[in-house]
């Protein structure tokens, strides 16, 4: 594992970034096929177009359910970006509360492999991040921390390693 | 689902500036109404929907009820967050395997 974490200005978002030997147009494949993007992200119907509406069924670890997404930028074989609507957004199409965004940038090295920065943001319609942004002004966002690591020390170590990239309550 | 529920208090703009100014200091819904331009029934509303998601407790006090954020309402939106900082290493180590078992 060599995922590094990047300081972000984003109060909430997930960040992964590693470096793959293969380079973009064979990274590009791998993200916009439907059968290569099953075999390691969930099974799916893609389509690399913009405005192109797909789901994936989610895994546990996604949740469950059916994952609404639409292709919002198609840059091959540099950048992909889609909307991310979880499945319990999906119970109720005017429901848009769970909306995020998962990008993928891909940048050749020089050894001919790829940079791939993954990001996942937009998480809940930026409430995290007004809440956060006036609660480190108080107490109030040390009371959040405890909370935080408790529930993380009830993790498995998976879900327990390091954090990468992820949410940052300093505005 | 109290996570839906959470969510969907919070996507509400006037209902989310009120759960700041109560992230701020507890507050009666009168001191709460001289900051915006809604009417109080509109206020207490908003309230009771961020009770109802478990986001803000009331305190009575003799003839008054004083409102506070309850900061462990945002867990599920933690939690959320989580689910994907556990998911996206995992699944981008997996990336690595499916891209070596791929024709050139």
């Amino acid at each position: 594992m060599n995922h590094e974490t990047e300081p972000n200005d984003a109060t909430e978002s997930v960040i992964v970034e590693c470096e793959l030997a293969e380079p973009p147009a064979k990274v590009w494949r791998a993200l916009t096929e439907p059968a290569l993007l099953a075999s390691w992200l969930m099974p799916n119907d893609i389509r690399p177009d913009v405005g192109a509406r797909f789901t994936f069924q989610a895994e546990a670890d996604a949740g469950g359910g059916i994952i609404a997404c639409e292709v919002l930028t198609a840059e091959p074989p540099h950048l992909l970006r889609y909307s991310w609507h979880g499945a319990d957004a999906h119970r109720d199409a005017s429901d848009r509360v769970l909306d995020s965004v998962v990008t993928f940038v891909l940048t050749e090295t020089a050894n001919g492999g790829t940079h791939l920065r993954l990001v996942h943001d937009g998480f809940p319609s930026g409430a995290l991040q007004s809440v956060a942004r006036f609660a480190s002004a108080t107490a109030t966002v040390a009371s959040l921390e405890v909370e935080r690591a408790r529930r993380r020390d009830r993790r498995s170590p998976v879900a327990n390693a390091p954090a990468r990239g992820g949410l940052r309550w300093v505005a | 689902m109290i996570e839906a529920e959470v969510f969907r208090a919070l996507a509400d703009p006037t209902r989310r500036a009120v759960y700041e100014r109560l992230a701020g200091r507890e507050m009666t819904v009168s001191e709460l109404k001289s900051g915006f331009a809604i009417s109080q029934p509109a206020i207490s509303q908003h309230l009771a929907a961020l009770r109802g998601a478990g986001l803000v407790r009331e305190r009575r006090q003799g003839r008054h009820a004083y409102y506070h954020i309850d900061p462990r309402g945002l867990a599920p939106l933690l939690d959320w967050i989580d689910r994907y900082r556990a998911f996206w290493p995992k699944r981008i180590e997996k990336l690595k395997d499916v891209l070596k078992g791929m024709d050139p």
